[in-house]
């Protein structure tokens, strides 16, 4: 074992190789910082660029910017309040809010630390891992997501001002999900008769509605720059390292969590972070949603932990873990790389070079990130009558530009008019974002619990322990009255 | 001088009907490739980036730019409605030659049979460009499983569970009509995301089995996890499952039409597509590139590593089609049943 980390360390730090690291962590910076590409996008046109590339080169290439497209959308998140990809939905309500008060470049280096060392956890725990990760994986089946996805949910009643604006809001978010076939049966709900609500509400289309052009539309009406014009300030990038450190337990936290939730099967990219940011929300006494560090620092700390659990199911099984997983699975196949058992055993080397690279790729970012904080939280101090049309341009064309349908359009458009109606009666849109999110994989992962267990899949022993987190979760503040985080 | 006159006429004659039975095939072969130089191919790939439909059009794309010189081919991913959108913008689009896509072939059979009113296709009117691949269908069980042959699964003390992932999907029509014919009981377990969640749950011992490709299955099957029960077809054709037994084998001539059926609409697999009005000569440069194009070695070294191929011609692939639907009419009851 030490023999193939060796091997596989001595791979990672062959020039070349590093080379296509850096390039493939600016290439997919690009990706994630633009709203509507996203890793599987960037993995499946980038692939062809590996074609005269060997085995070593082209894994890393692609892990590396497979890692940079995250914290690329964490930039966008803070910065102009659109994330970049469905992995930084989170983000955005407390980096955003950030950016407002003035602390950009903080929130910059946090979500660019939290990131770099969620990165090195999952890493870590992968590789610690390794001679149990079958047993890991068969454990969790739909009960256990079932379980993990309401954890999430729980978040709802704690957004916002109010209780009851909060369950509002989610409701929204729930009913909005449940648009297109039902999973089980395949009935079709509220398709209003077009083909292109089949597949339910795209999820980046209404992401983009709700924050970019509800923020650009805000932000003519109130005019000046995003950042209040009072402070000229942009937070100081170190104080965003060091936040990290300072809610450390937090970090480890949520980076298990972004783990765990990489080993569940069907479990998409935007799931991890809220049920990160939740978590955070729930147990930490905070100004969450008004410029909360911790906000950042949740759910970027999960985003690329989550990484090193999709590796999980893919290095145990050969099957993909994640949508991107199954682009570089091609990638991988493609340069004679067999990804299963072999890389536990004969090509064990090769799975040290990918953990190393992730690794290398994410402190990479994360380096690039706090160099350029300063510079690009300078954004904020552009006057809204240039800063919002050029938004309100890339919102329409990444939302079009994806799949190249013009409905994808009309819901940006609609849901950036929820979001305004949300905003002014002061409803949450993080809410609804939670609900529309988990919305599905909570009844999929229902409907599947109970036609292969029935009700008895509640006494499975990991859904029992996920159920008490929930319950304690949900009976922390009135018990404990949210004092004692001891983090704040 | 008769003679000669005789053998000038007869000579004539020859030639007359060599003209006649070559005029029409000359007509076929006519090719306007000179309309191609600087335009622009659409692919239309109706699943997202990074899926199988997309890979094949991905590694297509530069060699028919290459068998069909000076042309730029775009693929474009028109995602939704389990491919409906994609395969309805294909057929609506423009018959100039200039748009091609790769469908979802048994699926669209289907739906069309079904006549699903979100179908507003007709694949009898499209262009048949030709097949890139069609797949053998298994049943597929975990190696620890105690099942080892169909009759075990027959003999079973309980109702044996399998995996889908949706009411109305590929899998979930394949898992109807396969053990309808073996005459066995059996309950779904439907809702899995795709082929991975579904493969995973069947891993964890959550359900018996579950049918797909051999493709989808290959991976976990070769590292040991999963072994194959049966496949859906007619003869042991498949040189990468030839030790498993075929339905036919299975069931007997009895079922032999029904399994027919079942196996010509399986076969009709991602054809390539053009939409209805397609002038012969444009099709047929469309339909020599492909064939170029599967012939190529660069591409059969791409295929070697990432997805396998089973090129048809297009004209094959039409006549796939005509046998595709005719057999799926016959089993419309039967399908239409499952679906209650």
């Amino acid at each position: 074992m030490l023999d193939a980390a060796l091997q596989g360390l001595l791979m990672a730090a062959e020039p070349g190789v590093l080379l296509y690291v850096a390039f493939g962590t600016v290439l997919g910076l690009i990706f994630g910082v633009i709203p509507g590409l996203n890793g599987p996008i960037a993995l499946a046109l980038l692939t062809p660029l590996t074609y005269k590339m060997d085995a070593a080169s082209a894994m890393a290439f692609l892990l590396a910017t497979y890692g940079a497209v995250s914290y690329g959308g964490s930039v966008s998140a803070i910065l102009i309040g659109v994330p970049g990809t469905g992995e930084n939905v989170a983000t955005c309500f407390d980096g955003y809010e950030m950016t407002k008060k003035g602390e950009a470049g903080r929130a910059l280096a946090a979500s660019a630390t939290a990131s770099g060392l969620g990165a090195i956890v999952g890493v870590v725990v992968l590789i610690a891992l390794l001679p149990v990760l079958r047993g890991i994986v068969l454990s969790f089946g739909p009960p256990e997501v079932l379980m993990i996805s309401l954890w999430g949910l729980t978040a709802i009643a704690a957004l916002g001002g109010s209780i009851q604006r909060g369950l509002i809001s989610g409701g929204i978010g729930l009913l909005l999900a449940t648009v297109g076939f039902e999973p089980v049966s395949g009935t079709l709900r509220y398709a209003l008769g077009t083909i292109y609500l089949y597949d339910g509400i795209n999820l980046t289309a209404a992401l983009i509605g709700l924050f970019a052009v509800t923020e650009s539309i805000s932000l003519v009406a109130k005019g000046g720059t995003i950042q209040r014009p009072d402070i000229r300030a942009i937070g100081s990038v170190l104080e965003g390292v060091k936040d990290v450190f300072r809610h450390w337990f937090l970090f480890v936290r949520c980076s298990i969590i972004g783990l765990i939730v990489g080993i569940m099967p069907g479990v998409g990219g935007a799931v991890g972070n809220i049920i990160a940011y939740s978590h955070a929300l729930q147990t930490t006494k905070g100004n969450y949603g008004t410029g909360d560090v911790r906000g950042v620092i949740a759910p970027e700390s999960s985003v690329n932990s989550k990484e090193g659990g999709d590796l999980i199911p893919t290095i145990a099984f050969g099957v993909p873990g994640a949508a991107s997983m199954a682009i570089l699975l091609n990638a991988f196949y493609l340069h004679g790389l067999n990804p299963g058992k072999e890389l536990l055993t004969t090509k064990l080397s090769y799975t040290f070079l990918m953990a190393f690279t992730l690794l290398v790729g994410n402190i990479l970012s994360s380096l690039f990130g706090l160099s350029f904080a300063r510079l690009l939280s300078k954004i904020a101090l552009v006057r809204a009558s240039v800063l919002a049309p050029l938004i309100l341009v890339f919102s329409f064309l990444g939302s079009y530009g994806v799949n190249g349908r013009i409905g994808d359009v009309a819901v940006t458009f609609l849901f950036g008019l929820l979001g305004l109606w949300l905003k002014k009666y002061d409803y949450v849109r993080a809410a609804v974002v939670i609900g529309l999110v988990l919305g599905e994989i909570i009844e999929r992962s229902y409907h599947l619990s109970i036609q292969t267990f029935g009700w008895s899949f509640l006494l499975r022993p990991l859904t029992l322990i996920l159920l008490a987190f929930t319950i304690l979760t949900l009976l922390y503040p009135v018990i404990w009255g949210k004092e004692k985080e001891g983090e704040a | 001088m008769i003679t000669s006159h005789y053998k000038i006429s007869l000579l004539l004659a020859g030639l007359l009907s060599l003209a006649l039975t070559l005029l029409p095939s000359a007509e076929a072969q006519e090719k306007d490739y000179a309309f191609y130089k600087g335009k622009v191919i659409e692919f239309v790939v109706p699943y997202a980036v990074g899926g199988g439909f997309d890979a094949y059009a991905r590694g297509l794309k530069p060699h028919l730019e290459n068998y069909i010189p000076g042309t730029t081919v775009v693929i474009r991913n028109m995602t939704g409605g389990g491919g409906l959108t994609g395969t309805n913008q294909l057929y609506r689009s423009k018959g100039d030659g200039l748009t091609v896509g790769i469908i979802n072939g048994a699926g669209m059979v289907l739906n069309q049979i079904l006549g699903a009113k979100e179908a507003l296709y007709d694949l009898n009117k499209m262009g048949w460009v030709g097949r890139v691949y069609a797949d053998t269908h298994v049943l597929a069980v975990p190696s620890k499983s105690p099942f080892r042959t169909a009759q075990d699964l027959k003999n079973a003390k309980r109702t044996i569970v399998m995996a889908q992932t949706g009411k109305g999907s590929d899998d979930f029509f394949l898992t109807y009509l396969a053990f309808k014919a073996l005459g066995i009981p059996h309950r779904n377990i439907i809702g899995f995301q795709g082929a991975p969640e579904a493969i995973m749950a069947v891993l964890r011992g959550e359900e018996d089995g579950f049918m797909d490709s051999y493709s989808t299955l290959e991976k976990v099957i070769k590292e040991g996890e999963m072994r194959v029960i049966f496949q859906v077809s007619l003869a042991r054709d498949d040189p990468r499952i030839k030790d498993s037994p075929t339905l036919l084998e299975l069931v007997g001539e009895d079922a032999g039409e029904m399994i027919t059926g079942i196996s010509s609409v399986f076969a009709f697999e991602r054809p390539i597509a053009a939409p209805p009005g397609v002038s012969p000569a444009r099709l047929n440069v469309l339909r020599e590139a492909l064939w170029a194009s599967l012939q190529d070695p660069g591409m059969i070294e791409w295929s070697k590593k990432v997805r396998p191929i089973l090129p048809l011609r297009g004209e094959e692939t039409e006549k796939l089609l005509r046998q595709a639907l005719a057999a799926g009419n016959k089993l419309k009851p039967l399908l239409e049943d499952s679906l209650k």
